[in-house]
């Protein structure tokens, strides 16, 4: 069952954000269409009266400054668009299915978490590729910008050749990242989940309001819980961190790992939180 | 055991207001049963609360003798009074829902009755009138062999040639041994369909008896007794 | 076609008194076999227990009874039919008399406006 509930999640999804995706895409390509314009401009700007030369600038700034606002707007979009299907097939009319599917609750909500994650990764690769595309076309006067190239395979390169770096560490790095990534994603979005549900149980009117008040009071405590915690750990750790002065890079790792843990368990403690809400205290009006 | 629905001491507060005080009920399988009361007497929150979209503050609900949670909800066919379907869907998609979590889901049935009705199932869903959208429910909810039917309004704001189409619908589809629960303030429409009637007053259970027997012994169709009972 | 009905009978009766009306017309004939319970309930769009019990009155009655493997059929004891349509039409006459009589009316004329209704 869980799998047929993340299908029709993730086929949902993809109904509203595949088209935020593509224009992700489409704006990247729209200014870097602009920045060329400016570069062709510059060369004959000395050929122009003055008052047409600043009109000129001017539109291309504006559009430049459209495109760029255009492409963060489109990632708050996206998460707009995840928290709204939870919402609506939640709280909504929808819920009213969504909720006497004969399902475990916890696997609509686990369903709905997995769903928006890998729509989450989608949205954050078609950014990636939006601002490489950017970076690649859109920053020299030639069709590509081969500085940019040069850079990246250098950095590549400087990254492989780190001395004193084990094939271990070429295993961890890229394992704590992805897990780092994927714990930050899962933690986001239950938070967004937990308050939407706590704010749907606890106001009678103005629901999206009391969610949004909810994210920042869940976000509060959070904080506080975590801070303490990595006080604590601060403190006990000392002896620990200070025996390995001399392996900046274990360091490193047991920070990451820290992080990881700490993340990991605030997704866990919001999902059961709201799985123990949604099952015990649902009240759809 | 020939129980199907119980409730035992439901009771059910909005913020100080007592949508279902005590309610005590005993329903037997095989029966169509009219819900019956006026706007605000606690039919919806009644039949939500078997469905498992309210949770009781006090009291339990046992259907086919489990409490109510992802199997009874296997058995359970709800209609609500509102139109619960993502209507970005196409209606042949809805049937895959359908069909993908309700294991006593009929795809062939469903998509007779709808050719029939001559709704196109590529069509979206928000592309259909509101008659139509109801329609689409309630096939979808009748193509089900359920143990239980609720069917919360399934004939309010609609037009007598409907009301005489889903009427039709739910005696010729629900299975012999099941149960429907069909909640509806228009009762001279739904009189002749129902075994036995329950009238809900504020909350209570006021009365529950056999349409026939209460033509019998008062000599009064329900309608009528109705109109007596809540008097204003 | 759905069927109506009044409101002080069961409902049960007045779909026993529908069908012996067909049985007593001829619609249905002796030895005929009637449509199963569930399409005469979808028919009349009643409830199909309702029409069950409205089937064992009019076995009570005599006028159908049940063959394994068959169903319901049309009893072949055409005695039974003469007798109630005897009866039910004596009780439409006399029901007619009573009314017709308190207007005070001469046998004479109401016979002629009977023939020419006729």
């Amino acid at each position: 069952m869980l799998g047929k509930l993340i299908k029709y999640d993730f086929k949902a999804l993809k109904k509203t954000l595949l088209p935020v995706c593509l224009g992700a895409v489409a704006l990247a390509v729209f200014t870097t269409i602009v920045m060329k314009l400016f570069f062709v401009f510059n060369d004959y700007n000395d050929n122009l009266p003055i008052m047409a030369n600043t009109v000129f600038e001017s539109i291309l700034t504006l559009l430049l400054v459209f495109g760029f606002l255009a492409l963060v707007a489109s990632a708050f979009i996206a998460w707009f668009l995840l928290l709204q299907r939870y919402y609506k097939n939640c709280f909504k009319d929808e819920g009213y299915l969504t909720f006497t599917l004969p399902v475990k609750t916890g696997n609509i909500l686990l369903g709905k978490l997995i769903s928006a994650g890998i729509w989450a990764l989608i949205t954050g690769v078609f950014a990636i590729i939006s601002i490489i595309v950017f970076l690649i076309f859109g920053t020299s006067q030639s069709f590509i910008n081969m500085d940019i190239i040069r850079g990246f395979s250098e950095a590549w390169n400087l990254f492989w050749n780190i001395p004193d770096f084990t094939t271990l560490d070429y295993i961890l790095i890229p394992t704590i990242l992805i897990l780092t990534v994927l714990c930050s994603i899962a933690q986001n979005i239950l938070l967004f989940y937990l308050a939407i549900t706590l704010g749907n149980q606890i106001a009678k009117r103005h629901k999206i309001l009391a969610s949004v008040g909810m994210y920042f009071a869940v976000n509060t405590v959070s904080s506080i819980l975590v801070s303490t915690a990595m006080t604590v750990f601060t403190f006990l750790g000392f002896p620990i961190l200070e025996s390995l002065d001399n392996q900046p890079m274990r360091i490193i790792y047991i920070y990451f790992l820290i992080a990881i843990l700490i993340s990991a368990s605030l997704s866990v403690v919001y999902f059961f939180v709201n799985k123990a809400i949604l099952k015990k205290r649902l009240n759809l009006e | 055991m020939n129980e199907l629905l119980i409730c035992k001491d439901l009771t059910k507060n909005y913020s100080y207001v007592r949508a279902l005080n005590q309610v005590n009920l005993c329903l037997e399988k095989g029966k169509i049963i009219g819900l019956l009361g006026p706007n605000g007497s606690g039919k919806t929150t009644l039949i939500k609360t078997i469905a498992g979209l309210l949770k009781a503050d006090f009291g339990e609900v046992l259907i086919d003798g489990e409490k109510v949670g992802e199997k009874t909800k296997a058995f359970v066919s709800y209609l609500p009074e509102r139109n619960y379907l993502d209507d970005t869907m196409k209606v042949y998609e809805t049937l895959d829902l359908f069909n993908d979590f309700y294991i006593d889901f009929d795809r062939n049935t469903a998509e007779k009755m709808l050719e029939n009705l001559d709704i196109d199932i590529n069509r979206k869903f928000k592309n259909l009138s509101k008659g139509m959208k109801e329609k689409v429910q309630l096939v979808l909810v009748m193509s089900r062999k359920a143990r239980l039917y609720l069917l919360d309004e399934p004939i309010g704001g609609v037009d007598p040639a409907t009301r005489d189409y889903i009427l039709n619908t739910i005696v010729s589809n629900y299975a012999p041994d099941s149960t429907v629960i069909i909640s509806t303030h228009l009762i001279a429409d739904v009189e002749k369909v129902l075994d036995e009637f329950i009238f809900i007053k504020n909350g209570e259970i006021v009365m529950q008896s056999s349409v026939d027997n209460l033509r019998e012994e008062k000599g009064m169709s329900v309608d009528e007794y109705f109109r007596e009972v809540f008097k204003c | 076609m759905s069927w109506k009905f009044n409101n002080s009978k069961p409902i049960y009766i007045q779909i026993a008194d529908k069908i012996e009306m067909m049985i007593l017309s001829g619609e249905y004939k002796s030895g005929e076999s009637l449509p199963s319970v569930r399409d005469f309930a979808v028919q009349a769009s009643v409830n199909p227990n309702t029409m069950q019990r409205a089937m064992q009155e009019l076995e009570t009655r005599g006028l159908i009874f049940v063959q394994r493997a068959v169903g319901r059929l049309v009893t072949e004891d055409n005695s039974v039919i003469e007798n109630r349509l005897n009866q039910k039409v004596k009780n439409i006459t006399l029901n007619y008399l009573n009314e017709i009589k308190t207007l005070n009316i001469k046998k004479e004329d109401a016979f002629k406006i009977l023939k020419e209704n006729w």
